[in-house]
């Protein structure tokens, strides 16, 4: 799992994509709509943005590309599609500023959630694909470390997304990128600290756990992921240290179950069973509700023949009440809150490049055309 | 086991008033300890405190069993394989007429240790090709553990009454009409029970959403399995693990049917913890596997945080390993229209095993395992019961 290189460059897409200003769809094809058709409702679809009319944008959108580009297409004439869409922005950015991409980043961003709820994988993987070669684009072309950071979070955004979908090395493609752009992204570390543990990559894993714990210190997400992959490399000290600290009240409930728990299994299989009895006795008692660590406590003492007690603890367990997920699933999930607050900084980051994405449209050569 | 109830050593020691000159004088009885069950050919020790020539008699239940004259003062009986309790009484007397006595009251088993702890029951299936070979006799079989043919003193076919554990996946795979499905062939099952089995139903994902006592009637299960919402991850060992411990105190047959669509994912336990108690359980564990199109049945490809490809292929390998230890079997399922029919094959399944008991000829009680085999003096047919166990 290496860092990549986005397998085109964006920028020769745009300068194509001004070159093949009076390509028609030739030929058989799945485009049903002539070029410029697509050149002129693409326009509206980024006025109406500019507008500040992100619903009806994304409606024009869905208009366009469900009429435009199906899953029949083949690699030509999507490629086609794609310049004919580049062609717009090429022509918008001549005119303007390269921050006015940020909303055009923001709403195929969006189109992909749109695609994705409305179950059109080929679109979604489409318009995710335009999104992230053009934050790329964005980042590679600004000095404003606000802007490469921007770049940095979309692209944590989809990875986060493709993770939940199970593309683990396409997510952690997209997170190498995003860590070049904004090395400080805590988000993007823990997630791809997350894939490479998913592989079974336990070096990179706690490198990039460090790094994030190394930053803050306060990072107990990060602090327990660093210690269990530490345990996974067969150290003792450093994730037993990083654990201990994790056992006080302040970090998350889901975070100290698992140091208990975590913890409690190092001295086992140092052989300090007594260690790890105190450690999951101190967890049962701060966590009563917690299955997991009354299950590990049981396994160890049958495995002591001392079954009885075992039972005991066992009996002790009651069905869980809500719909809360135990600290297991949770550390298995990525770190969604960031991610969250991340998504939200973008949005608010669209807003003040409207006028530019404006302006940049009303001076572009298309303006007008059928639009 | 029978070391399982060390009790502190009693003794009884009456001796008899002595003048203040005489030397000490007392016999105590070291083993058996008070409230040991014990069977077969056991040492009763005798500690004597005394400078003279003596003659100890030795009665166990009131009858005479031995006299022994000289150190040590010890002598094996044979009790028997009754579990009852033994009342052994020891009188030592010296030439000069000093007597002192020593008594020690033995214990039983509970009753549901006695099966699996001394006497070993095996479930055996017997199939050639999809049927099951049903008119063998005792005669047909031999059993071997540890390399030593056994002799198999009960025999007898599927109406021991079976007690049953339902673990159900409730994770948000099973969501829809899987869940759906899977509480529809839960219900199948414990309709089919016989009066005298039992079951117990637990719904599961990354924790444990329902649990049922054990009750041998339909309707005290039925309302805890109402409106249950598939959500959540897996943890299929952490509650496999609880529902083979769960089985430990129950009697006779015993047997967890699992249902699930996929393997472990969350579970702090991993399935070589997992796989210890299934080989020490007298549990059959049978998995109805509900399997994707397509889906061969062999190990997963996917990955998770808390393992990677290789350890869940591994993980998947060992639960195979438990199931089959355990003398179950994986029943899979390509479609939720087979579900219930698979949940009456399992049922009928155990009806129809035979029940092969023995007592094991070298029963070190040490926790060494046992190596079991069973076979049948029939060509073609496929025999399946466990594999062995552990001789707590």
């Amino acid at each position: 799992m290496r860092a990549s290189n986005q397998a085109r460059s964006v920028w020769a897409r745009i300068v194509a994509g001004v070159l093949v200003g009076g390509l028609t769809a030739g030929g058989a094809t799945a485009i049903e709509i002539k070029p410029q058709q697509v050149i002129d409702r693409y326009h509206r679809v980024l006025s109406l943005l500019a507008s500040g009319d992100r619903e009806q944008a994304m409606q024009a959108l869905w208009d366009l590309e469900t009429r435009a580009i199906d899953g029949s297409v083949g690699s030509s004439e999507l490629e086609r599609y794609w310049r004919l869409k580049l062609k717009v922005i090429r022509e918008a950015l001549l005119a303007g500023e390269i921050d006015q991409l940020i909303p055009v980043v923001m709403l195929h961003h969006d189109a992909y959630l749109m695609y994705r709820e409305k179950h059109q994988p080929f679109l979604a993987g489409h318009t995710r694909s335009m999104a992230a070669e053009l934050a790329e684009l964005l980042a590679k072309r600004s000095s404003d470390p606000q802007v490469q950071e921007f770049s940095s979070w979309v692209l944590t955004s989809f990875a986060v997304y493709m993770q939940d979908s199970l593309s683990v090395s396409s997510s952690a493609r997209l997170l190498e990128q995003a860590l070049k752009f904004a090395p400080q992204n805590r988000v993007a570390l823990l997630a791809l600290a997350a894939a490479h543990e998913k592989f079974g990559e336990y070096e990179p894993a706690t490198r990039h756990l460090a790094r994030a714990v190394e930053m803050n210190g306060d990072d107990h997400e990060a602090r327990l992921r660093l210690a269990i992959c530490q345990r996974r490399l067969k150290q003792e000290e450093a994730p037993i240290r990083h654990l201990r600290r994790l056992l006080d009240p302040g970090p998350p409930d889901w975070v100290r179950t698992l140091a208990f728990e975590e913890l409690a299994r190092i001295y086992r299989d140092r052989g300090e069973r007594t260690k790890a009895e105190e450690v999951l006795q101190r967890g049962m008692s701060e966590f009563p509700a917690g299955q997991q660590l009354r299950i590990q406590a049981a396994a160890y003492l049958e495995m002591d023949r001392r079954p009885k007690e075992a039972a005991a603890i066992l009996d002790s367990i009651a069905p869980a009440e809500g719909p809360d997920n135990s600290p297991r699933y949770v550390y298995d999930r990525w770190p969604h809150e960031g991610v969250e607050a991340q998504r939200g900084q973008m949005r608010g980051m669209v807003e003040s490049r409207l006028g530019l994405l404006a302006a940049g449209l009303r001076s572009s050569p298309t303006t007008g055309v059928g639009s | 086991m029978r070391h399982r109830l060390l009790a502190l050593a009693g003794l009884v020691a009456l001796a008899a008033p002595a003048p203040a000159a005489e030397p000490p004088f007392g016999i105590w009885i070291d083993r058996p300890h008070p409230g040991e069950a014990i069977f077969g050919p056991q040492e009763i020790d005798l500690a004597v405190e005394s400078q003279e020539p003596l003659v100890v008699e030795i009665r166990v239940d009131d009858k005479l069993v031995a006299i022994v004259q000289r150190r040590p003062f010890r002598y094996v009986h044979d009790f028997g394989y009754e579990n009852v309790e033994r009342v052994i009484e020891v009188r030592a007397r010296t030439g000069k007429g000093r007597i002192a006595t020593a008594r020690v009251t033995t214990g039983k088993i509970a009753i549901d240790e006695e099966i699996d702890l001394r006497l070993q029951q095996l479930y055996v299936t017997v199939t050639s090709g999809e049927s099951r070979v049903l008119g063998l006799t005792r005669d047909d079989f031999r059993i071997v553990d540890r390399g030593d043919r056994q002799e198999i003193v009960t025999f007898e076919r599927g109406d021991v009454p079976l007690t049953a554990v339902l673990l159900l996946d409730s994770s948000l795979s099973m969501a829809g009409p899987r869940i759906e499905a899977a509480l529809r062939g839960a219900r199948l099952f414990l309709e089919g029970m016989a009066p005298l089995d039992e079951a117990r139903v637990m719904l599961f994902s990354d924790r444990l959403l329902r649990s049922t006592r054990f009750a041998s009637e339909r309707a005290a299960l039925d309302p805890v399995l109402a409106g249950v919402q598939a959500a959540g991850g897996t943890a299929l060992n952490d509650y496999l693990f609880m529902a083979l411990k769960d089985l430990d105190n129950r009697q006779g047959r015993r047997v967890v049917v699992v249902f699930s669509d996929g393997s472990d994912v969350h579970s702090v336990l991993s399935m070589g913890e997992v796989l210890h108690k299934a080989q020490s359980s007298p549990a059959l564990i049978y998995w109805i596997h509900l399997q994707e199109e397509g889906e061969t049945g062999g190990p997963p490809s996917f990955t998770s945080s808390w393992r990677h490809v290789a350890r869940n292929r591994e993980e998947f390998l060992l639960l195979h390993q438990a199931i089959d230890a355990s003398g179950g079997r994986v029943r899979a399922v390509r479609g939720l229209d087979e579900l219930g029919a698979a949940f009456v094959e399992v049922l009928s399944e155990l009806r129809e095993q035979y029940v092969l008991g023995y007592y094991p000829s070298a029963d070190l009680g040490d926790g060494t395992w046992h190596d079991v085999k069973v076979r049948v003096g029939q060509p073609g047919v496929t025999v399946r019961t466990r594999g062995g166990y552990f001789d707590y």
